[in-house]
């Protein structure tokens, strides 16, 4: 079908487009406790066409475009008709001319990967004998749990020149467990990603999800806290961590909603804390996200964007790296943060609040504001340690970024490489 | 105009009623549900513009096949020769797992014979991309015009034309709607840092919408302007009014996800221990439902055949029904509620909620403030998680308006989280507004993933909560 949609395109007379052919297939296994309640699977094709167009308007030269999705099986005369569609549409769209990306071509094989493996019967077993091991308890357990199996095959072809092959594997596992003690009976929601089979990620993850149930059955309400150290945790701090990717995109620099400057400490002038040191990569062990090219056909290469705090380059689109003369990065979605140099431990032994679930932590990467509902903590007050549930937390990134404290211990999942904790000084913690 | 059927559809109807033919000699149930859902995203700022398919777009069919006590389906988006075969080996794959993970039993749907197509009708279908981009400037430079604070002012439209077809043995159902949102984005700054906020606009509607879009730019712009000037709230427990947006995620939150009753068979909803018990003041009436309200989640019948129904969840406090998918239902002997939605023929049916909303009331927003000696009135939100199990609710408002012995103070904190556990939360509503808003922006979750259209809205409510 591709090579129908290329000569539909020609017929046209679109010259400049890509086409993104990408072949999902799935497996999926849905589980109520140990009981299997659907087995699932999907075979399906879709290609994303951007055409673009070039005009003008009082002597301005704009660029155009329109994205459009077409599905396997499409009979010419519809495909034609969408491809008109949104040729017409893109000569409306008026954005500042910029180059489409250099050509890149090759076929690109990511790492080998379990989730390549035709014999899903055998690797499905595998995954929930995994899922299993740990829920061995008898006041709870795993109480259901999604397992979904993603292959993919993607080609990218550009006017450019542009012909990409790459495949991958992307595995998610939804996990709610849950726990009866003391008169009640909790729950907590855990989902997390990978591109290939690892027991040992799938056992660890249970197992920390069953303790921290164990945990809140046993939690009291939680007291206002003010002048107290807290340790945010996995989640939180991969969020955390995404408020400095968003302001050193380039196209929210453009647009004016990303704050960071080239060449500027982003955290301030007189930062107490760790300073953030990030690094973009293609390519992440482990990690679902990575791609050698982006959306637009950009050949991705590993990136510095924040050294000691200071930002070295942008990234993001090269259509907007083209307005702001900026060498085109592209969208990179894997993270590497640098560690700090202080263990979680070391926060442990003094006062402080550590908090082991959210409800749903909510960062506002535009305006800083971060915060959410504390479904489970463990606060020490200096003497002895209890479980707590039923706070919140709320604040600004802005505010606080100035001392911030990166632990040296690392947490790898999926498209993070970086500290598993962070430790805010001095904060508060609203009561339950 | 009256919607048209999807020609893809209709063109393959004829196959999918043989197809379901043929495996029903073979298996104690098949059914396929057929989809084709057209639209388009326009997106307008400062910056640029851009115009994509929407990403609520989706074609193809997913057949359910219940056989000797277990389920599998198979999503596809080709019709042709190997189709049978394909779905002959998913449900041979699930009959292989279910000897090594027992399948949790799953009843043969009972269906009733039932042969119905609704077409809906809308003003016209915004198909000119021209005429919407010229709109959303006309609103862009608007908004950019009123106030010297703005770095942007985005505006987005977006519509989908969805056609779906359902058939099996017993039923063989043709509907065909269109639904539109749109949204405002002012972004404004100042010394103290950047706020923004939106309006969002929707309905069963096309090109009308953005007529309606018109009336919330000051609004908008003015809200940035609150919040630019806002402050960080002293945490703590107050008496708040919330506005149809917020009283409608509280319902959406609270008692929505609450009771989808595919967590009553997994044991995850505390709601199946409180049926017929108080769960919240008197003054509470709550639905949902595709057919309780005309919004983007009203159909002729859902993504497993159900006909749409109005279920009453709350009456007057106590806590009356839950929302159903067809599997649930059989699981728990009940019946489906039209409820089983799915984010697209590729994904997995759940018990979802349509249109959620408290029903209005007789107290006055008037006096409701005058009423209060302390506290906020929340407006507009941002985000909500439910916690069914457990019953703790986060919804976060954009921001509170202080009241202070019965008037509002002009002073506005923001953001505002209000959290705490949902029966205090419902009992303590001691007012209810006879206003009545839904809407239909944005998408819901079930926890982390599987997005659906839902509504949510309701008259202001006054209760009292803790907020942070």
């Amino acid at each position: 079908m591709t090579d129908t949609i290329i000569q539909l395109l020609n017929e046209a007379g679109i010259e400049h487009w890509t086409v993104l052919e990408k072949q999902s297939r799935s497996d999926e296994l849905f589980f109520i406790r140990r009981n299997m309640d659907m087995f699932r699977s999907k075979d399906v094709t879709k290609y994303t066409i951007t055409v673009y167009r070039d005009h003008f308007e009082k002597d301005r030269k704009y660029r155009g475009s329109a994205t459009l999705t077409l599905d396997r099986g499409m009979e010419r005369d519809e495909i034609r008709e969408k491809l008109n569609g949104a040729y017409g549409a893109a000569s409306h769209v008026k954005n500042p001319w910029y180059p489409l990306p250099s050509p890149v071509t090759g076929r690109f094989k990511g790492p080998e990967s379990r989730l390549s493996e035709s014999d899903r019967t055998a690797l499905l077993r595998d995954m929930g004998e995994s899922l299993f091991v740990t829920d061995t308890h008898s006041k709870g357990g795993i109480n259901s749990c999604e397992v979904f199996l993603n292959s993919f095959y993607s080609r990218f072809i550009s006017s450019e020149g542009s012909d990409c092959t790459f495949d991958d594997h992307k595995g998610d596992i939804e996990l709610i467990c849950d726990w009866n003690e003391h008169g009640r009976s909790v729950e907590l929601y855990n989902m997390f990603s990978f591109s290939d089979y690892s027991g040992e990620l799938i056992e660890s993850e249970c197992r920390r999800q069953i303790e921290n149930c164990r945990l809140r059955a046993a939690a009291s309400e939680a007291p206002e806290l003010r002048n107290i150290n807290i340790i945010l945790g996995e989640e939180a701090v991969r969020e955390i961590m995404d408020f400095y990717r968003t302001h050193s995109n380039i196209q929210g620099v453009y647009e004016g909603t990303a704050k960071g400057k080239k060449g500027e400490v982003f955290q301030g002038s007189e930062v107490r804390g760790d300073l953030i040191d990030i690094t973009l990569t293609p390519s992440l062990a482990g990690s679902p996200s990575s791609s050698p090219v982006d959306r637009d056909g950009v050949l991705l290469k590993e990136t510095r964007i924040y050294k000691k705090g200071k930002i070295l380059n942008y990234h993001g689109p090269a259509q907007y790296a083209f307005y702001l003369k900026e060498e085109p990065v592209g969208c990179i979605e894997n993270t590497i943060v640098s560690c700090g140099s202080r263990s979680v431990e070391e926060w442990r032994r003094e006062p402080h609040v550590e908090i082991l679930a959210f409800s749903d932590f909510q960062m506002d990467s535009v305006t800083g504001n971060f915060g959410g509902e504390v479904r489970l903590a463990r606060y020490f007050n200096g003497k002895e340690e209890t479980a707590l549930t039923g706070a919140s937390i709320s604040a600004s990134l802005f505010d606080v970024h100035k001392e911030i404290y990166l632990s040296s211990e690392k947490l790898e999942k999926e498209n993070y490489s970086g500290p598993r904790h962070i430790m805010i000084p001095g904060a508060s913690l609203a009561g339950g | 105009m009256k919607l048209q059927m999807s020609s893809f559809l209709l063109k393959h109807k004829a196959g999918v009623e043989k197809l379901v033919r043929e495996l029903s000699q073979e298996f104690e149930y098949v059914s396929i549900l057929g989809c084709d859902t057209k639209g388009t995203r326009f997106q307008h700022g400062r910056s640029g513009s851009s115009v994509r398919e929407s990403s609520w777009a989706e074609r193809g069919f997913v057949c359910r096949i219940i056989d000797g006590g277990s389920c599998s389906e198979y999503s596809f988006n080709t019709l042709d020769g190997q189709t049978a075969p394909n779905i002959r080996k998913s449900a041979e794959e699930a009959r292989k797992l279910s000897a090594l993970f027992p399948a949790a039993p799953c009843p043969t749907p009972v269906e009733e014979e039932w042969m119905e197509s609704r077409f809906a009708e809308i003003g016209e279908i915004p198909s000119d991309p021209g005429v919407v981009l010229n709109s959303l400037d006309a609103l862009m430079q608007k908004g950019l015009s009123l106030a010297g604070f703005l770095i942007d002012f985005r505006v987005l439209f977006e519509y989908a034309h969805i056609s779906k077809i359902f058939i099996s043995p017993e039923k063989n159902l043709e509907q065909s709607y269109l639904w539109s949102q749109g949204y405002l984005v002012p972004i404004g700054q100042n010394e103290k840092g950047m706020k923004y906020t939106y309006r969002a606009f929707s309905g069963l509607k096309g090109s009308e919408l953005l007529d309606e879009m018109k009336e919330g730019v000051k609004d908008a712009v003015d809200e940035v302007a609150d919040l630019l000037d806002s402050e960080r709230l002293v945490p703590g427990e107050y008496d708040i009014i919330c506005d149809p947006a917020m009283a409608g995620l509280i319902a959406h939150e609270a008692f929505g996800h609450g009771v989808e009753m595919d967590m009553f068979v997994k044991k995850r909803a505390l709601a199946e221990e409180y049926m017929e018990k108080p769960v919240a003041s008197d003054k509470v009436n709550m639905h949902d439902g595709a057919a309780a309200a005309e919004q983007v989640s009203s159909y002729l019948f859902d993504d497993e055949g159900s006909r749409a129904s109005d279920t009453l969840i709350i009456d007057r406090g106590i806590l009356k029904a839950g929302i159903s998918d067809q599997l649930s239902a059989g699981r728990l002997g009940t019946a489906p509620t039209g409820n089983g939605k799915r984010e697209s023929f590729e994904r997995k049916a759940y018990s979802r909620m349509t249109n959620t909303f408290f029903s209005p009331g007789n107290d006055s927003l008037e006096q409701m403030i005058s009423s209060i000696e302390k506290g906020y009135l929340l407006e507009n939100f941002s985000s909500g998680m439910e916690d069914p199990k457990n019953w703790g609710i986060q919804c976060v408002a954009v921001k509170g308006r202080e009241i202070i012995g019965g008037k509002l103070t002009g002073r506005i904190v923001s953001p505002v989280y209000l959290t705490g556990f949902v029966p205090d939360l419902l009992k303590a509503i001691s007012m209810v507004s006879p206003d009545f808003q839904l809407s239909g922006s944005g998408a819901c979750g079930k926890g982390y993933k599987e997005l659906v259209k839902t509504s949510t809205g309701g008259p202001y409510i006054k209760t009292k909560g803790r907020l942070a």
